[in-house]
C-alpha cells in the first residue's frame, strides 16, 4: 500500500515538474534568519533594487566554501563597479560557532553581506543539500542559475553568467 | 499523517490534472526539491582487518533520501521519503528501513505562520529547544506536531511548539517517548522600542520555555511526569563590540544519561566578540551541569535530544586534526575558547601582494567540580548515585580533569596569481577515556602539523596538495597523511590521499589509509565516486558524534536539486 | 482574529505552566513482589560481557529490581559478543554457544552493552532489546498480566549431573509451538570487569568483581519442543525431563536452573521458572 502511495505521488509530481515551464525557483521563499548582530532578518528582504543578486551557502567549517568566499571577495569590488551585483554569504554555522562568524569575516575583511542561519532553515528552503551551494538572483528576485561546489576558477565562469543577467539576458538555456 | 500526505496529493493532483482550467493556479504554484543516494560496496581486505565474515553478506549498503516542497502562494506543503537499505557504516542500525518520516503543510503570513507535520526549530542558542537534521550523521530528531509563530507587533516574535520527536522508524505510541510542548518569546529593542531604531546599541532579549511530559511506570523510583527546561538570553551590540549569552534551567529530570539522580541542570553560555576591518576578537565561557534533555529518559545513545548544547571548541577540517574530534559531555564541563583573526594588509612587508591570514585558536573543556550530597534515607554521602540529588557543584570553578586543550595557528598566504598556501599547526590534549569511552586509556597529547598548497595551471586548472603529520606516543602514535586533487572548473575533479598510521606500537597495525575519488558537478548535481579504505573514526557535527567502524570498498554519492 | 489568536496564545501558554514536576526526596517506591502459585514471573536476560565499562552499573539495576520483585523475578546474565571475548588480563571465558545465538538472533550486543530482553517480548516487530533504564518499566508492566502457564521445576543433583523435571500446566489454550528451555546459572564467579562507576568500585577494572546470574548451560539454542499439541491443552501437565552434565568448575551450591516455555515462532516467554541445583 505504502509502495502505492510512493509511486502515485512520485508520478503526479513528475507531471507536475514536467509540466512546469521552467522548473527554476521564482522568488525566493520568507524564512526568518539572523543579521550578524543577531537580529532577524526575513529573506523576503534580499533585495538589490533590479540589479543581479548572489546568495551564497558557506560554513566556517567548509573549506571550499571559505575559497569560494575568498575568490568572490577579492573581485567583489570590480564586479560591483561593472554589474552592481550585490553578494550576500548565508553562513550555516550553528550554536557552536554562530558568535565567530563576525569576528572571522571581520579578520578576513570580508566586503559582503553576511547573515546567519543558524538551524539551517533558509537551506532546507532552498533545497540545499551539500555546500559550497551558489544561487543567482536576476533583477525581478527570481533565481535563474544556481550550482554546487567550488573549484578554482569557477568565479570567472559564474561572473559571465552575472554580466548577462546585468544586462537583462535570458540564461535558463545555460 | 496518513492525512496530510493525502492533503499534499491532493493539493498536486489537483494541480497536474487541472492543468488547463487552474493554469493561474499552475503558473503560481511552484514544486522543488532534492535528492541524495550515497551507496556503499564493502569488500573484504586483509590488510585493514576486515573479513568477509564480518562483512557477513552485507556488502552493498544504501542511504537515499528525497525531498518535495511544494508551494502556492501563502501555503507550502512537502515531504520527504528515506532509505537506508541497510544503513551505510558508522550509522545506528536502528536506522535501517525506508518509509516517510517527514510530511508537513504549512501557511505563512506576513505576521503569523501554521506548521503542522515534522518540523524543525531552535530557540536561542539550543539549551532548551533545537530540533534539526543532518544527513551526514543519520541525526533527525524533527518535532512531530504543531509550530505557531506570531508577531504581534513588529520586533516580537512568539512561538509555540507542541509535538513527539521522531526516533528512527519506530511510530509514536503511548509510551514509547514522551510529548514536547514549547514556547519562545524575542523581543528586538531596535523594533519594538521606537526611540532605539537609529541607536548605535542593538538588543535583543529573549526567553524560552519548554516541558516534556512521560508516564512513569518504573516500581523502583518516583520520576517526574513533567520535565520543565528555561532559559533567558541576550544579544548586546554597542559599536565594534558584541557580547551574546543565555542562561537555562532545568527542573530535577532523571534520566538514564545522568544515572537517575534529581539534580536540576544548568546551562550558561557567554561570547564577546570585538570587529575591526582585518581583525576579529572572539572569547567564550560555557558551563553545562546535567543538560542533557531527552523526550524519553531512557534512550542513551543518540536520539530524541530535545535541546543541542553546543561545544565550545574549534572544528577542524584536515584528516588529521579532525582525527580526535571533541564532543560535549552533557552531565558536567565548563570550558572557554579565544579566538583572534588578523589580515595583514596588502602591500606590506609581511603580507606581500596579496596581504596575509593570521588565525589563533585556543580551547580548553574541563570536567566540572563534583561534591558529593547526602543519600536520603542514610546518613552518608555519594556522588552521582541513582536516587540521590547526584552532586553539588560551585559555578565557575574547573575541574581537575581535563577533557581537552586545542591550541592552533593557521596562516594563509596568496604569493601570486598562481600559487597560495596555508600553513597550520595544533597541539592537543585529548581526554580519550571520557571522549571515546576508553576507559582507563591515558590523555593523548599530540602535535599536528599541515601544509596545504594550492597551484594553478590555468584560470581553470587547479592542483592542490596537503602534507599532514600528527606527532604523539599515545593511542596509535604518529601518523602522515597526503592529499593531491586536480580540479578543473567547472565540472571535475580528481583526488588521492592516503593516512599511513607509520608510528603505531603495533607493527601489524601500520596501515595505510588509501582512497581515491573522482567526480562530477553540473549545476546542482554533483556525483563523486571514491574506492579505498575509511580508517575507524568519529564524525562529528556540532557536539553529536558517532563512531565509524574501518571499512574498505567503493562509495557513490549522487545529489541534486532542483 | 486576532482576538482569537491571543487567546490561543495564552491558551498555549497556560498549559505549558502546570508542566513541571519537582519531586521532593526520598525518590525510591516502597513495595514489593510477592510470590505465589500462578502468577506471572519476568525473566531478565541482562546482556554483558567482562570488558563493558557500564555493564556493572546495569547489574545494580538489576539487583535492585530482583531485591523489589524477589521471585517473580528471574534474572540471567548472558555473557556475550564483543565486550565478553576472552583477553590477555582477563582470560576467562562466560560465554555459551546459545547466548552467542541469541545475542546475533535479537542484535542486542550489535545495540551496544548494556542491554537486555524481558521476557523477550517485542516492543516493536524485530525490536526485543530493553536498555537497563526501561528495564523497571518493562518488567512492571510485565508483571501486571495474567499468567497463562504454571511451572515446577524438581532437581536432582547426583555425581556431576543435574536431572531437572520440568512440568508445565496451560491456563489458556494458547495457539502456537512452544518450546521450553533449561538454562544453568551460576552465581558469586570472581573475576576481573572493566568498570567506569566510582559508586560501584574501582575503575578502570575491579580486579575482584562478583558475577551473579552467569549463563554456564542450555538446552539447545531454542530449548526442545514441549508438545506437538496446538493449541494446548489447558490443565494438561506437560512433563520434560533434561539432563544436564557438570563442568567442573561449576560450583552446584552456587547454581541455579531457569526454566522457560515459550513460543518459538515470536519467541514472547509465556512463563519462567527458577529453582537451586541443590535444594
Amino acid at each position: 500500500m505504502k509502495r502505492m502511495i510512493v509511486l502515485t505521488v512520485i508520478l503526479f509530481l513528475g507531471v507536475t515538474i514536467y509540466a512546469q515551464e521552467t522548473s527554476e525557483r521564482k522568488k525566493l521563499p520568507s524564512v526568518n534568519i539572523k543579521t550578524l548582530d543577531g537580529q532577524t532578518f526575513n529573506t523576503q528582504n534580499i533585495y538589490n533594487d533590479g540589479k543581479p543578486i548572489l546568495v551564497s551557502f558557506w560554513a566556517l567549517w567548509c573549506k571550499p566554501c571559505k575559497k569560494e568566499m575568498d575568490a568572490y571577495n577579492e573581485n567583489y569590488e570590480d564586479w560591483q563597479d561593472e554589474t552592481g551585483v550585490k553578494i550576500y554569504a548565508v553562513s550555516i554555522d550553528d550554536a557552536r560557532s554562530t558568535a565567530k562568524v563576525l569576528p572571522f569575516v571581520s579578520g578576513k575583511d570580508w566586503e559582503m553581506e553576511v547573515l546567519l542561519d543558524p538551524n539551517g532553515d533558509f537551506k532546507r528552503a532552498m533545497n540545499v543539500n551539500m555546500i559550497p551551494h551558489t544561487f543567482l538572483l536576476d533583477g525581478n528576485g527570481n533565481v535563474v542559475y544556481q550550482h554546487t561546489s567550488y573549484y578554482e576558477g569557477l568565479e570567472e565562469e559564474l561572473y559571465e553568467l552575472v554580466k548577462k543577467v546585468a544586462a537583462g539576458e535570458d540564461i535558463s538555456k545555460h | 499523517m496518513k492525512r496530510v500526505l493525502l492533503l499534499v496529493m491532493t493539493v498536486l493532483i489537483t494541480g497536474s490534472v487541472a492543468r488547463a482550467q487552474f493554469s493561474e493556479v499552475i503558473k503560481r504554484s511552484e514544486v522543488h526539491g532534492s535528492f541524495e543516494f550515497d551507496g556503499a560496496y564493502y569488500m573484504a581486505d586483509e590488510g585493514v582487518g576486515i573479513t568477509d565474515s564480518m562483512i557477513n553478506g552485507r556488502n552493498f549498503a544504501f542511504n537515499g533520501f528525497g525531498k518535495i516542497t511544494y508551494t502556492l502562494g501563502k501555503f507550502s506543503a512537502g515531504l520527504r521519503y528515506e532509505a537506508y537499505l541497510p544503513p551505510l557504516a558508522g550509522f545506528d542500525p536502528r536506522i535501517e528501513g525506508q518509509g516517510f518520516p517527514n510530511l508537513w503543510a504549512m501557511y505563512t503570513s506576513e505576521r503569523f505562520s501554521f506548521t503542522v507535520g515534522n518540523f524543525y526549530e531552535q530557540f536561542g542558542n539550543g539549551l532548551t529547544l533545537r530540533t534539526y537534521e543532518e544527513w551526514m550523521l543519520g541525526y533527525d530528531n524533527s518535532l512531530n506536531g504543531a509550530r505557531v509563530t506570531f508577531e504581534p507587533v513588529k520586533g516580537l516574535l512568539l512561538k509555540g511548539v507542541y509535538g513527539m520527536q521522531r526516533f528512527y522508524w519506530t511510530p509514536y505510541t503511548k509510551n514509547s517517548r514522551g510529548i514536547v510542548k514549547g514556547f519562545d518569546a524575542e523581543m528586538d529593542f531596535n523594533q519594538v522600542i521606537k526611540g532605539m531604531s537609529d541607536s548605535k546599541v542593538r538588543l535583543v532579549l529573549g526567553g524560552s520555555f519548554v516541558s516534556k511530559y512521560q508516564a512513569d511506570q518504573d516500581p523502583l523510583y518516583k520520576l517526574p511526569r513533567n520535565v520543565g527546561n528555561m532559559a533567558g538570553r541576550m544579544t548586546l551590540g554597542v559599536g565594534r563590540f558584541n557580547l551574546s549569552t543565555e542562561y537555562a534551567y532545568k527542573i530535577n529530570d532523571p534520566s538514564a544519561i545522568n544515572n537517575i539522580i534529581y539534580k536540576a541542570g544548568e546551562g550558561f553560555l557567554v561570547s564577546a566578540t570585538y570587529s575591526a576591518k582585518g581583525f576579529g576578537l572572539y572569547a567564550m565561557f560555557k558551563r553545562y551541569d546535567n543538560m542533557s534533555y531527552k523526550s524519553n529518559r531512557a534512550v542513551t545513545a543518540n536520539g530524541l535530544d530535545i535541546n543541542f548544547l553546543p561545544p565550545n571548541t574549534e572544528t577542524h577540517t584536515y584528516m588529521l586534526t579532525s582525527m580526535y574530534p571533541y564532543n560535549t559531555q552533557p552531565n558536567g564541563e565548563i570550558g572557554f575558547q579565544f579566538q583572534l583573526n588578523y589580515k595583514v594588509p596588502k602591500k606590506s612587508k609581511l603580507g606581500g601582494k596579496y596581504g596575509m591570514g593570521i588565525a589563533v585558536n585556543y580551547s580548553q573543556v574541563n570536567d566540572i567540580v563534583r561534591d558529593p550530597v547526602n543519600v536520603p534515607g542514610t546518613d552518608t554521602t555519594a556522588i552521582d548515585l541513582p536516587g540521590t540529588d547526584g552532586w553539588t557543584s560551585p559555578f565557575f570553578k574547573f575541574g581537575k580533569r581535563i577533557f581537552w586543550q586545542d591550541f592552533n595557528i593557521e596562516i594563509d598566504k596568496k604569493f601570486s596569481k598562481k600559487f597560495k598556501g596555508t600553513l597550520t599547526y595544533m597541539y592537543q590534549t585529548y581526554d580519550i577515556a571520557t571522549l571515546e569511552g576508553h576507559t582507563g586509556a591515558p590523555v593523548v597529547y599530540s602535535n599536528i602539523g599541515v601544509l596545504e598548497m594550492t597551484y594553478k595551471f590555468t584560470s581553470k586548472q587547479a592542483l592542490r596538495w596537503e602534507l599532514q603529520g600528527l606527532w604523539t606516543d599515545r593511542d596509535k602514535g604518529d601518523w602522515a597523511a597526503l592529499l593531491v586533487e586536480y580540479t578543473v572548473s567547472p565540472h571535475w575533479f580528481v583526488s588521492f590521499s592516503d593516512q599511513y598510521n607509520y608510528g603505531n606500537p603495533d607493527e601489524v597495525k601500520r596501515i595505510n589509509y588509501y582512497t581515491g575519488s573522482f567526480g562530477y558537478t553540473h549545476r546542482t548535481t554533483r556525483i563523486a565516486i571514491t574506492y579505498g579504505r575509511q580508517r575507524e573514526g568519529i564524525v562529528c557535527v556540532g557536539g553529536v558524534c558517532r563512531a565509524v567502524p574501518a571499512s574498505s570498498g567503493f562509495y557513490v554519492t549522487i545529489s541534486s536539486s532542483f | 482574529m486576532k482576538i482569537i489568536r491571543i487567546i490561543s496564545i495564552i491558551a498555549a501558554v497556560s498549559v505549558l505552566f502546570y508542566a513541571c514536576e519537582k519531586i521532593e526526596p526520598p525518590y525510591k517506591e516502597d513495595g514489593g513482589g510477592n510470590g505465589g502459585e500462578a502468577e506471572q514471573k519476568v525473566l531478565l536476560e541482562d546482556y554483558t560481557g567482562h570488558d563493558c565499562v557500564n555493564c556493572p552499573t546495569a547489574a545494580i539495576v538489576a539487583e535492585q529490581l530482583k531485591e523489589f520483585y524477589g521471585e517473580r523475578l528471574v534474572v540471567m546474565a548472558v555473557h556475550a559478543g564483543f565486550f565478553a571475548r576472552p583477553k590477555s588480563d582477563m582470560p576467562q571465558d562466560f560465554r555459551t554457544e546459545a547466548g552467542e545465538a541469541w545475542d546475533g538472533f535479537f542484535g542486542v550486543s550489535a545495540a551496544g552493552n548494556p542491554n537486555g530482553l524481558v521476557n523477550r517480548i517485542q516492543k516493536a516487530p524485530g525490536d526485543y532489546i530493553v536498555s537497563p533504564a526501561e528495564w523497571g518499566s518493562a518488567i512492571s508492566t510485565e508483571m501486571e498480566k495474567e499468567a497463562k502457564a504454571k511451572m515446577t521445576v524438581h532437581s536432582d543433583f547426583e555425581q556431576n549431573t543435574l536431572t531437572s523435571t520440568i512440568t508445565t500446566e496451560f491456563l489458556y489454550p494458547l495457539e502456537g509451538t512452544y518450546h521450553v528451555l533449561l538454562c544453568v546459572t551460576q552465581d558469586s564467579i570472581v573475576g576481573p570487569q572493566m568498570n567506569n562507576d566510582n559508586n560501584v568500585g574501582d575503575t578502570p577494572k575491579i580486579e575482584e568483581y562478583v558475577f551473579m546470574h552467569v549463563l554456564r548451560y542450555t538446552n539447545g539454542v531454542w530449548g526442545e519442543l514441549l508438545t506437538d499439541d496446538d493449541p494446548v491443552v489447558t490443565g494438561k501437565k506437560y512433563v520434560m525431563e533434561v539432563t544436564v552434565p557438570f563442568e567442573s568448575e561449576w560450583v552446584p551450591e552456587n547454581c541455579h536452573v531457569v526454566a522457560f516455555v515459550f513460543d518459538q515462532e515470536t519467541k514472547t516467554i509465556v512463563q519462567v521458572e527458577e529453582t537451586d541445583v541443590v535444594e
